[in-house]
């Protein structure tokens, strides 16, 4: 049995240091700056019997498809759609790393937290409630501290349940109800199309579609809802 | 090192504080809000996703020209090309 886990997260939180720990022999260059990792890189561990193949990928803020990093680790994830995503999070700056999260949930992406840096978090005098935010995402939260290996074995055994329980975050982020209804609409018009709307996950396809994302609105070219799509994004 | 004559273009044309203007035109060191985000749904979404929200407060670390602007947004840095700074608007924190 192995597993894909890819390991996601803002420029500059850490994504090396964890992919280094989890990954015996690796010696991935780690530098204080952002933008260190510009490709993906694989690595391979074994935890309690089972093969977990991680790919450190570059960091990004969102999951748009732009800049030539951020579609690596963008389509690396909707394409390849790994077992699980951890997503590295600097627990000194929840506000902008939180935001990744929400669109990871919304790919119906297998999440788990690693909230990194809680030593940095706490010499700033923050509190984080782990456990509410765990409740809240409906995904495990693992406080870490990668540059002393803290929180690792857990950060595994998190992977590992995850893996198996392939179960994605609970949480739905809502929208204004006109927005919802707008969702719907596009949901039904995508479902007309079994193809299309087996591809990706279907509420993710229509916000996207409805937030004019190129990339997606070049998939479903040629499609036989296309003309129907774009009318009601119009 | 440092050149008088050179170090002399970098101070700011006019006085800023307590006024509207793009990002650019922040001195280094100065603390600003954001008001508003000149341009189109892209750069607007872009912007958002580095942090650049109306009624975020950034604060200018280096704006040398030529080359691009460091300005602090949420705890992190970001570098940003002097022509999108021109599409931030910010307001001068007094």
């Amino acid at each position: 049995m192995s597993y894909t886990v890819a390991l996601i997260g803002n420029p500059n939180v850490g994504k090396s240091v964890v992919f280094n720990n989890l990954v015996p022999g690796a010696r991935q260059h780690v530098g204080n700056w952002p933008g260190k990792t510009v490709d993906k890189k694989y690595g391979k561990c074994v935890h309690k019997g089972t093969e977990l193949n991680i790919v450190d990928l570059p960091g990004t803020y969102s999951l748009t498809a732009r800049a030539v990093d951020e579609l690596i680790a963008r389509n690396f994830i909707i394409e390849e759609n790994p077992d699980v995503v951890v997503d590295i999070i600097d627990a000194s700056n929840l506000e902008r790393n939180l935001y990744l999260t929400v669109l990871l949930l919304e790919l119906d992406a297998n999440v788990v937290v690693a909230l990194n840096m809680m030593d940095l978090s706490e010499e700033k005098g923050y509190k984080i409630y782990v456990e509410k935010l765990s409740e809240q995402f409906g995904i495990a939260v693992i406080p870490t501290v990668a540059t002393k290996r803290e929180g690792m074995e857990k950060l595994k055994d998190a992977i590992l349940e995850a893996a198996e329980k392939k179960s994605a975050g609970k949480a739905k982020i809502t929208y204004s109800e006109d927005v919802e209804g707008l969702i719907a609409l596009t949901m039904d018009i995508i479902r007309k199309d079994g193809a299309l709307a087996k591809k990706y996950p279907l509420r993710w396809m229509a916000i996207k579609l409805l937030e004019r994302d190129e990339d997606i609105l070049e998939k479903i070219k040629g499609s036989s809802v296309e003309s129907e799509v774009m009318e009601v994004i119009a | 090192m440092q050149d008088e004559s050179l170090m002399e273009q970098y101070e700011p044309l006019f006085e800023t504080r307590g006024m509207r203007v793009p990002l650019i035109m922040l001195p280094e060191g100065a603390q600003a809000t954001v008001v508003r985000i000149h341009g189109g749904r892209g750069i607007c979404r872009r912007l958002a996703e580095l942090g650049f929200n109306v009624g975020e407060n950034v604060k200018m670390i280096k704006n040398h020209r030529p080359g691009p602007v460091l300005v602090e947004v949420k705890d992190s840095r970001m570098a940003l090309g002097r022509g999108v700074t021109m599409k931030i608007l910010v307001e001068e924190d007094e």
